[in-house]
C-alpha cells in the first residue's frame, strides 16, 4: 500500500460526532456494559469502517445513533451523539422520527428477515416516502422507481407490486439498500449489509454502495468483521473492542502498521491461502494483558484520580469538582480503569494507558478527515 | 468502473432470471386463508357455518307466517315486507350485497366483508328513521333525532368519499369512521323500538283468511310460521312430534321449532361475532402493548391480564343477568368484556419475537410512526395465532349463549336454540325428544365448525410461518 498523506484534513465539520458514548443493558444476570466509551466521527462523504467480534459493540453504537435502543433493558448511560448540531440522544421521539430515514438511514444484516413479509416491496419502498418525502402517490411512485432502478433492480415497475420472498437475498438487500436511499440520507449506517449474502452478491453490493454513495454524497459507517470487505471499501477504521474503540486510523495505516493488541489479534486470525496446517491464532481473553502491550505504552493506574484523567476527559474541567462531585469520581475511575485512546502517531490512535507519544488535547476524540483515492476503490 | 458497474445489462439479466421463477403473487393472508380453505376439516366447517349464516341473513323469507306475496279483495301485496322488522331489513340487505359482492364485485375477500357489515351498518340510520321518529313522546326522543341525523350524514357521506376516491387507501379515519358509524348503528338496533310484530289479531289472521276463502292466491314462504307464531287458531299445538305440518315438530308454546331453528341462528352467530370481535380488539390492543413497550407496562399488563382470568365467566354472566336483566347485547358485551385475556396473552408473545426482528427494527429506522410500526409491520405478522384463538373463542361464546339461554336466562324476545333445549323437558314432565336433538345438533355443529376451521387455521399457519418470515 503507498504512503498516506495524513494531512488532508480540510478542517470541515464531522457529520457524526459520537463523544464518549456507553450504553447499558439491565438483564437478568445484571448489567450490560456493552457500549463503554466510544468516540467516533464520520466527515461528509467519507466511510468509516467499524471492525470488532460480535458483541463488542458494533452494533448498538449504530443504533444508538437512531435510539433504535429497545429502551427497558437498555440504558443510555451517558455521552453524546452529534449530528446536524443536535444531540441525537436528547431529541424527543417525534423529532428523532424526522431524523430517522429522513437524514440517517441504516440497513440490516438479514435482508432475508429485514423486509415485511406481508407488504408488497413497493408498500415498504413508498411508505418512508410518502412519510418524508411527498403526499402525491404518484410522484412517490415515481421516486420508488427510480430508486429500485437506481440499486441495479430490472423492471422496478413490476418489482414494486412483487413480495418480498418472490426475491433472492441480493435482490432484497438492494431493496433495502434502496428503501434506506430513497429520502436520500446524509448518514447510511450499514450494520453488516454482506453478512448474509455469497460473495459474488457480497462484491456486487459493496460496490454498488460505493457508487450510491458518490452519487448521493453520502457518509457511510460501515460495521462488519470482514477485514476484506474493510480493505476494499473504508476510508477510515475504528477497530472495537469490548465497548471501547482500541484502535483508529486511516484503512492503510492500519492494515500496515496494526498497533494495539488486539488488532494484531484480528489479523493474526484470518486464514491465510497455503499457510501452514497449524492451528489459527485466536484472540486473548477478555483484558488485554499489560505485557503483550508495545513497548512504552503501559501506565500503572494508581488509587488517586491523577492529572492526567482531565487531560483524556476534558469534560472534567467543565465539571465542578470541588466537593467529591460523584460525576468526577465516576469518570477518574473511568479514566484510570479504561485504556484511553492516545495519539501515538499522527493520524493514528490506539488505546493505552499511558500518556507517552500523546499529543494533548487530541487524545479523546480521534479525527480523522481522510478518503481514499476513488482509483484505489476500484476493484 | 465504479459507477454503472452494477448497472450493466448482464446483471439485470442475471437478477432477472433469479427471481423469474418464483413470480407468483400471494399475500401472505391470502396464501393462509387459501390453504385453510383447502383442508376438508374447514371445508365442512364454512359449510356449516354458511348455512347457519344463510339462515340468519335470509330468515323472513325462509320462514314466516306473513305470505311474501298474496291477493286479497283483489288486492295484492306482500304482508312479508311489510311487516319486517329493522333487524330484518338490515340483514337482508347485508345479505343481498354478500351475494351482490361474491357475485359481481372483484375485490379481496377482507374488503368484501368489510363492505358488506359496512352496507348494515350505513343502512341501520336510514331503517330506523321511522320506529325514532315515532317515538315522539320519550323523553330522549330530541337526542335520538339528533344522533339519527348525524349517523344517516355520516354513512351518506363515506359512501360518497369512498365513491369518490378511486382507490381508497384503509387509514386511521376510515377506521375511526367506521367505527362511529358501526357504534351509532349498534346503539340503534339495541334500542327496543321495533315495529310490533305481530299484525292485529294475530299471525295465524291468514291461515283464518284461507279457511274463510278470502285470499285468491298467496305465495307461502318455504316454512309458513313465524318463530314466535304460536298458532292461537287451534288447540294443543303445543310440543306436537315432527310430522307433515311441522317437519321438527312444535315447542312448548305451539311455535314451529323448524321456524325456531332459523330464526335462532341470528342469536348464535352474532354472540360469537360479537363477543369475539370486543375480546379480540380489547386483547390486541393490551397485548400489544405489552408486547411491544415490556418492561412496566408488560408487568402491569400481565396482572390485568391474570386477574380477568381468575373472574369465572359463567358466575359473572348470571351476576350481570340478574343485576342488569336479560338482555342479548349485555351477554355479548360480558362475553366480549372478560374473555380477551387470552388474545392478549397469544398476540404478546408474537410481539415479543417480532420486536426483535429486523424488519420491525427496520420500519422503525425507516422514521415510521408507533401506529405504524405497531398495527401495519407487526399486527399482519402476528395476528395468525390471534385468529386460531378466536375461532375457538367464537366456539366457546356460542356455548355460553346456549348455557344461558338454556337456564332461561337468555334474551327475551328471540328464540336461540340454548331456549329451545329448554323446552325439551316440558312442565308436566314430559322429554320430547325432538326438542332436545335439533337444537342440540345445531349447537354442536356450530360449535363443532367453528373448532374444525380454528384447527385448519391452525395447520394451515404453523409450517407457512416459518417457511415465510424465517422465524
Amino acid at each position: 500500500m503507498s504512503e498516506v498523506d495524513n494531512t488532508s484534513s480540510t478542517g470541515a465539520e464531522p457529520l457524526l460526532h459520537v463523544e464518549d458514548l456507553a450504553v447499558r443493558f439491565h438483564t437478568g444476570n445484571g448489567v450490560t456494559k456493552a457500549v463503554n466509551g466510544v468516540n467516533l466521527m464520520i466527515y461528509p462523504k467519507q466511510t468509516l469502517a467499524v471492525v470488532g467480534e460480535s458483541g463488542c459493540g458494533k452494533s448498538v453504537s449504530a443504533m444508538s445513533t437512531l435510539q433504535l435502543i429497545p429502551t427497558p433493558p437498555g440504558h443510555y448511560e451517558r455521552g453524546r451523539i452529534w449530528f446536524n448540531g443536535r444531540d441525537m440522544l436528547q431529541l424527543d421521539e417525534k423529532a428523532m422520527r424526522d431524523v430517522r430515514g429522513n437524514d440517517i438511514a441504516m440497513i440490516f444484516q438479514e435482508p432475508m428477515t429485514s423486509l415485511n413479509p406481508v407488504y408488497t416491496i413497493g408498500d415498504q419502498v413508498m411508505e418512508a416516502i410518502l412519510l418524508h418525502q411527498t403526499k402525491d402517490k404518484e410522484e412517490a411512485t415515481r421516486i420508488a422507481v427510480k430508486a429500485l432502478s437506481d440499486v441495479g433492480i430490472a423492471e422496478p415497475g413490476q418489482r414494486l407490486k412483487e413480495y418480498p420472498h418472490q426475491l433472492s437475498g441480493g435482490m432484497r438487500q438492494r431493496v433495502m439498500i434502496a428503501m434506506a436511499l430513497a429520502c436520500r440520507p446524509r448518514l447510511l449506517l450499514a450494520d453488516e449489509p454482506t453478512t448474509a449474502l455469497d460473495v459474488t452478491i457480497q462484491a456486487q453490493i459493496l460496490e454498488l454502495l460505493r457508487k450510491l454513495q458518490m452519487d448521493h454524497d453520502m457518509s457511510i459507517m460501515l460495521i462488519t468483521h470482514d477485514l476484506g470487505v474493510v480493505a476494499e471499501n473504508a476510508d477510515v477504521v475504528a477497530v472495537m473492542y469490548a465497548g471501547q474503540v482500541v484502535e483508529y486510523a486511516n484503512v492503510h495505516e492500519i492494515f500496515a502498521n496494526p498497533m494495539h493488541p488486539y488488532t494484531h489479534g484480528l489479523f493474526e486470525s484470518i486464514p491465510k491461502l497455503g499457510g501452514t496446517h497449524e492451528r489459527l491464532a485466536t484472540v486473548l481473553d477478555q483484558t488485554p494483558d499489560e505485557s503483550v502491550l508495545p513497548e512504552g505504552l503501559t501506565f500503572k493506574p494508581t488509587d488517586d484520580c491523577p492529572t492526567e484523567a482531565f487531560d483524556h476527559f476534558p469534560i472534567l474541567s467543565t465539571l465542578d469538582r470541588s466537593e467529591g462531585n460523584e460525576m468526577v469520581q465516576f469518570l477518574c475511575d473511568t479514566a484510570m480503569r479504561h485504556p484511553v485512546l492516545h495519539e501515538v502517531k499522527p493520524g493514528h490512535w490506539v488505546a493505552c494507558w499511558h500518556k507517552d507519544g500523546f499529543v494533548k488535547g487530541e487524545t479523546v476524540y480521534p479525527r480523522l478527515e481522510y478518503r481514499r483515492a476513488t482509483e484505489s476503490a476500484a476493484v | 468502473m465504479i459507477d454503472g458497474a452494477s448497472l450493466d445489462p448482464g446483471h439485470k439479466g442475471v437478477i432477472d432470471a433469479e427471481t423469474k421463477r418464483t413470480r407468483k403473487r400471494r399475500t401472505y393472508i391470502g396464501e393462509v386463508v387459501a390453504e385453510t380453505v383447502a383442508r376438508t376439516g374447514a371445508k365442512v366447517g364454512l359449510a356449516w357455518i354458511g348455512v347457519v349464516a344463510f339462515c340468519a341473513l335470509f330468515a323472513p323469507l325462509l320462514a314466516n307466517s306473513h305470505p311474501l306475496l298474496y291477493k286479497s279483495g283483489g288486492e295484492v301485496s306482500s304482508p312479508m315486507l311489510k311487516y319486517l322488522t329493522a333487524t330484518d331489513v338490515i340483514l337482508l340487505i347485508q345479505g343481498f350485497g354478500l351475494v351482490g359482492s361474491l357475485m359481481f364485485w372483484r375485490a379481496s375477500l377482507w374488503r368484501r366483508v368489510l363492505g358488506v357489515i359496512w352496507l348494515g351498518a350505513a343502512t341501520a340510520p336510514f331503517v330506523l328513521w321511522k320506529t325514532i321518529v315515532n317515538l315522539g313522546e320519550s323523553d330522549y326522543a330530541g337526542l335520538y333525532v339528533t344522533l339519527l341525523v348525524l349517523a344517516c350524514l355520516l354513512s351518506i357521506g363515506v359512501a360518497v368519499w369512498i365513491a369518490t376516491a378511486s382507490r381508497t387507501k384503509v387509514n386511521g379515519y376510515t377506521i375511526l369512521l367506521a367505527i362511529l358509524a358501526l357504534g351509532l348503528s349498534v346503539f340503534f338496533l339495541a334500542r327496543p323500538i321495533d315495529p310490533p310484530l305481530n299484525v292485529s289479531g294475530g299471525l295465524q289472521v291468514y291461515r283464518v283468511m284461507e279457511q274463510k276463502g278470502e285470499i285468491e292466491w298467496a305465495v307461502l314462504a318455504p316454512v309458513p310460521f313465524s318463530s314466535n307464531d304460536r298458532q292461537n287458531e287451534l288447540k294443543d299445538t303445543a310440543n306436537l312430534p315432527p310430522g307433515p305440518r311441522h317437519p321438527l315438530g312444535t315447542d312448548g308454546h305451539g311455535a314451529d321449532m323448524l321456524s325456531g331453528m332459523i330464526y335462532s341462528c341470528r342469536i348464535s352467530l352474532a354472540v360469537g361475532f360479537v363477543a369475539t370481535s370486543i375480546a379480540m380488539t380489547i386483547g390486541l390492543l393490551i397485548g400489544g402493548f405489552m408486547g411491544y413497550f415490556v418492561g412496566k407496562i408488560d408487568l402491569l399488563g400481565m396482572r390485568i391480564v391474570e386477574i380477568v382470568e381468575a373472574i369465572p365467566q359463567l358466575y359473572l354472566l348470571l351476576i350481570g343477568i340478574a343485576a342488569l336483566g336479560r338482555n342479548l347485547y349485555l351477554m355479548m358485551a360480558l362475553i366480549g368484556f372478560f374473555s380477551w385475556p387470552s388474545y392478549a396473552r397469544y398476540i404478546r408473545a408474537e410481539f415479543l419475537k417480532l420486536r426483535k426482528q429486523d424488519f420491525v427494527q427496520s420500519a422503525k429506522a425507516c422514521g415510521l410512526p408507533l401506529r405504524s410500526v405497531l398495527f401495519r409491520h407487526m399486527l399482519p405478522n402476528g395476528v395468525a395465532p390471534v385468529l386460531v384463538a378466536a375461532s375457538f373463542g367464537t366456539a366457546s361464546a356460542i356455548l355460553l349463549e346456549a348455557f344461558i339461554s338454556f337456564l332461561g336466562l337468555g334474551p327475551v324476545d328471540t328464540t336461540s336454540w340454548g331456549q329451545l333445549l329448554n323446552f325439551a323437558v316440558s312442565g308436566s314432565g314430559g322429554f320430547h325428544w325432538w326438542i332436545a336433538i335439533y337444537p342440540g345438533m345445531a349447537i354442536f355443529l356450530t360449535v363443532f365448525s367453528y373448532n374444525l376451521i380454528g384447527e385448519a387455521l391452525r395447520d394451515a399457519i404453523d409450517p407457512h410461518l416459518k417457511k415465510a418470515a424465517q422465524l
